[in-house]
């Protein structure tokens, strides 16, 4: 220690002590501004979704308090079963066959051996078509007269089909719009996952003599398990919150075939103009994205350490 | 005060709980060359930092050039420094690089030109100064980083280990290279290396610090030769120095040492030592030598490594490991025996408790 | 070297490979990756190439579905749809819209970003936090209580309402990705610049910023996506005609035009899409990059 004879050098006068001050609010400084937004319209939307879903609400969104009441409508009514329902049997029929389509597409993309970042680039494309277009472009595929795929059936001479008019065929056609527009990015991911995997360890398994499959199962799989949690996360977020692809493409239609629950929202809010009832299926969406979310992050993310602390210097 | 240039007056540093420095008091004379040297985490990095203004003090004080420097921001504290990864800009041009600073300072133009120009040719840049740091080799992204210091002007020079990322070759050559515009330039220089060749081949001081601590300071020679307690003793030198605990013992009247397995070896005359008491007995390979005398210590080689010009051994003294170095070609094999000879001028005694030299 | 370690594999060599295994070995590779690739094509182009062409066909041509491509090509549905009465409007409200909803969320998330990435200083994990957890919330659970929130602040039908949202939603997901970005500058350089006497705001311009870059064209891509994208908020917070952005002009195109006008729906569709995948197809090497080095998730 500084013998006391020394002017002593760790006193700061009050000038420094300022300075000092300034210094340490610059982060926060930065941080904040966008915060404000964040908090402000998102923050304050889910906190007002929660207080709207405890009132009943007139056609001139007077509000009373009505305590749980929104929610025991809502859970009660049939129609908000089936579209729960539905939504889960969308969800895992859409996970299922976008992971499934993501993989085989990385592992394409990854292999093919010419015009690589022309078909990386292409791959992408339909992640830039708004959930709308994609809906219309879909709505035309499929259309009964004039669409590709009844054309293509016709030309080989196969019987054609009224697939948005049928419930189950429309189902699957809104699962396949919805799979057309999320497993671009999901494949990315993927690509990014099996480009990380070293080339040696490949070599390595193949002089222990795994076969193709195997090393998939054995080695390329455990190895991705990150980047697949991430796509995972991405395949089922879309999924359950998908909207703008089910509304353009057969509005809930037909028979309420593919009323999922945001499409049961927003009828329920905006046609009903109930927004008690409107706000606890907001609940309802955040809540099971959420434990999805938080399940995937636990099951496949916690290698990347983003989130976690980093080493101080 | 004295007519030290830099100076370090009862030095600390934290990180959180822990103690990175405890109280560093050093005077570095101008124009000297200063090698900081010690195991990874032994505080010479944060140490340098600190001077250059990248971490904050918790106390003590830094003086450059009789100005105190704990709240002098970085910029204005006349240093420059070269990074172990050479922290150059991927993406300006070399010339960009070295007049960045001279640019953030707003320089006159023709001076910038100027200092690039004369930097450039110092450290033969001229023909690179178009060129991207991604399109340069090794050796010359360490000498763009060098330029880049150099057109600071500044009263210190700070080096993070710089050679580090080179490959052998090129680090002797770079080593020579920063040596002799040293003694072109004549700036203060602060060299942090975990390198011992390179602070002995470089310093005109040498620092061996340890633990947050400065173990010794001295010549390199100085050093190397009168190590002044075990850490030092231990870690310079290649191959390092045998240390061997036993105790004094007298035989008729002269004193010898004794090894753990009863082994004596030969003690000089010492008035310091007394019988029984415990000591470590250091002896550097080199001044091991073999002996046709049949008193010699009897050992079993185990290992032979011929390096070229020199050839290291390692001996078996009855379950007591020895290392030899030996600048002539030896023709013995693992397995055979040998009798050895302790050149007793060239003994390190260390007392075990303080381990301090005796 | 390596048949000599499996004995299996050296039983199975044949003496003689011959031309059958080279036409099995082409045969697999075609069934392997051929196969998938041209499935992909297939899949990625056919909706986008369908709309198209049938855009150029006349209204008849689509309804009888009789031709793959266009008997006689024609612009006349741009032309239609140029003319619709309001086009102009949703397109200029589209480019507004989007381009406040880029510059803000960038110059807030680089700021952020930088906090973040360089900075110390209490609380950082749980503001961190706070801006992170906005990406898992489904936006479309938003509309209700934003519709009710901004029947309140009485911004319906002003593009203020569409800034707001579309600029809380952005910031989430730029900050994360610059975050990252950041972070993998090294740090040395920055205190390279700092010696060289850069500021804050300098060492941002003329270090970070440069060496950052494509995370920050990524960000903007992914911005200007967004913004250009976006439906269910302009759908709950808009509802006059000219307020409408694209997405929901294109929407609301099914209830004001007949069956017959397929190709007009077509063209209007290919319109709306075309500007943003010009955007994407200059910027398409740092996207891809970006994503595929898992910058963005």
């Amino acid at each position: 220690m500084p013998s006391l004879t020394k002017t002593s050098n760790n006193s700061t006068t009050a000038r420094e002590r300022i300075a000092d001050l300034a210094l340490a609010t610059v982060p926060y400084l930065m941080v904040i501004p966008g915060l404000i937004f964040v908090v402000g319209v998102l923050g304050y939307a889910v906190f007002g979704g929660f207080v709207l879903s405890v009132h009943a609400t007139d056609m001139f969104l007077n509000k009373t308090f009505v305590g749980l009441q929104n929610y025991i409508s809502v859970f009660n009514d049939p129609r908000f079963q089936a579209s729960l329902l539905r939504t889960i049997v969308f969800v895992v029929l859409s996970i299922t066959l976008g992971i499934v389509m993501s993989m085989v597409f990385a592992l394409t993309l990854y292999h093919v051996g010419f015009a690589r970042r022309f078909f990386r680039g292409m791959s992408l494309v339909p992640y830039f078509v708004s959930g709308i277009a994609a809906a219309v472009m879909f709505r035309f595929v499929f259309t009964t007269s004039g669409g590709f795929v009844n054309y293509v059936l016709q030309q080989i001479g196969l019987p054609t089909a009224a697939w948005l008019g049928d419930p189950y065929l429309a189902f699957m056609v809104a699962v396949l719009a919805n799979c057309w527009f999320m497993v671009p990015f999901a494949t990315l991911i993927l690509l990014g996952g099996l480009q990380t995997v070293d080339r040696d360890i490949y070599d390595a398994a193949t002089i222990d003599g795994a076969s193709g499959i195997q090393m998939f199962f054995q080695i390329t799989i455990p190895m991705i398990k990150p980047m697949l949690g991430v796509s995972l996360i991405w395949v089922s977020y879309i999924s359950f919150s998908t909207f703008d692809i089910i509304f353009a493409l057969t509005a809930g239609g037909p028979q309420r075939a593919t009323e999922v629950v945001s499409m049961y929202m927003y009828r329920i809010a905006f046609l009903q103009l109930d927004f008690g009832q409107g706000a606890v299926l907001m609940v309802v969406l955040l809540s099971f994205n959420t434990v999805m979310s938080l399940f995937y992050l636990y099951y496949f993310v916690l290698a990347d350490r983003r989130l976690e602390k980093e080493a101080s210097p | 005060m004295a007519t030290s240039y830099v100076e370090y007056r009862e030095l600390t540093k934290r990180f959180g709980s822990t103690q990175i420095l405890h109280g560093i008091n050093l005077q570095i004379e101008e124009s000297e060359f200063v090698v900081l040297v010690g195991p990874s985490g032994c505080g010479k990095s944060t140490l340098l930092r600190m001077t250059a203004g990248l971490e904050t003090i918790n106390s003590g004080e830094i003086s450059i050039a009789d100005r105190v420097v704990n709240r002098v921001r970085a910029k204005d504290r006349g240093i420059a420094m070269v990074f172990q990864s050479y922290a150059l800009y991927p993406h300006m041009t070399v010339a960009d690089n070295l007049s960045f600073g001279l640019k953030m300072n707003k320089t006159p133009l023709e001076r910038i030109t100027k200092s690039i120009a004369s930097a450039a040719s110092i450290l033969k840049l001229s023909q690179l100064l178009k060129r991207l740091p991604a399109q340069l080799s090794g050796g010359q992204r360490q000498r763009v980083a060098m330029g880049r210091a150099l057109v600071r002007e500044p009263e210190v020079f700070l080096f993070d280990e710089p050679l580090s990322n080179l490959d052998a070759k090129l680090r002797v050559g770079m080593r020579a290279e920063i040596k002799a515009l040293h003694q072109r330039l004549k700036t203060t220089t602060i060299y942090v290396t975990h390198d011992q060749i390179e602070a002995m081949t470089m310093a005109d001081r040498v620092v061996v610090m340890n633990d947050g601590r400065i173990e010794q300071v001295g010549a390199p020679l100085e050093i190397y030769d009168r190590p002044e307690n075990l850490f030092v003793a231990d870690f310079l030198g290649s191959p390092a120095m045998n240390l061997l605990s036993g105790k004094v013992v007298h035989n008729d009247g002269r004193m010898d040492f004794e090894l753990e397995n009863g082994i004596q070896l030969p003690l000089p005359d010492n008035s310091a030592l007394r019988s029984d008491q415990q000591i470590i007995y250091g002896i550097r390979p080199e001044h091991v030598a073999f002996t046709d005398d049949d008193n010699g210590l009897p050992v079993n080689l185990t290992l032979v490594e011929p390096a070229g010009w020199e050839t290291h051994l390692h001996a078996d003294l009855s379950g007591i490991s020895l290392r030899l170095l030996s600048v002539e070609r030896v023709g013995a094999r693992p397995g055979d025996s040998a009798r050895l000879a302790v050149d007793t001028s060239k003994l390190h005694l260390f007392d075990p408790t303080t381990g301090r030299r005796i | 070297m390596n048949r000599q370690m499996t004995r299996t594999e050296e039983s199975t060599l044949r003496p003689e490979p011959g031309i059958l295994q080279d036409w099995l070995g082409r045969y697999r590779r075609f069934f392997l990756i051929g196969l998938p690739l041209a499935f992909l094509i297939i899949w990625t182009m056919v909706p986008i190439l369908w709309a198209f062409l049938a855009s150029l066909k006349n209204p008849l041509e689509i309804y009888e579905s009789s031709t793959f491509f266009p008997r006689s090509p024609s612009l006349a549905a741009y032309q239609t749809v140029l003319a619709i009465d309001g086009f102009g409007k949703w397109i200029f409200n589209s480019v507004l819209v989007t381009a406040v909803a880029t510059i803000v969320p960038l110059i807030l998330s680089i700021l952020a970003a930088y906090g973040f990435a360089r900075y110390l200083f209490a609380f950082r994990h749980v503001l961190l936090l706070l801006y992170l957890i906005p990406r898992i919330i489904p936006r479309v659970s938003l509309i209700v209580p934003l519709n009710d929130l901004m029947t309140d602040l009485g911004l319906i039908n002003t593009y203020w309402v569409l800034y707001l949202t579309y600029i809380a939603s952005a910031v989430p997901l730029s900050t994360w990705i610059l975050v990252g970005f950041f972070r993998a500058v090294p740090r040395e350089i920055e205190e390279s610049a700092t010696i060289d006497g850069a500021n804050m705001w300098n060492r941002l311009r003329h270090v970070i910023l440069p060496i950052a870059w494509p995370g920050v064209v990524t960000a903007a891509v992914l911005c200007i996506r967004e913004g250009w994208n976006e439906f269910a908020f302009v759908l709950a917070l808009v509802t006059e005609t000219g307020m409408r952005t694209l997405p929901y002009a294109l929407y609301m195109l099914k209830d004001s035009m007949g069956v017959q006008n397929y190709a007009v729906y077509n063209a209007f569709t290919i319109l709306t899409v075309l500007p943003l995948l010009i955007v994407y197809l200059l910027l398409e090497r740092r996207v891809v990059e970006s994503i595929v080095s898992g910058a963005v998730k």
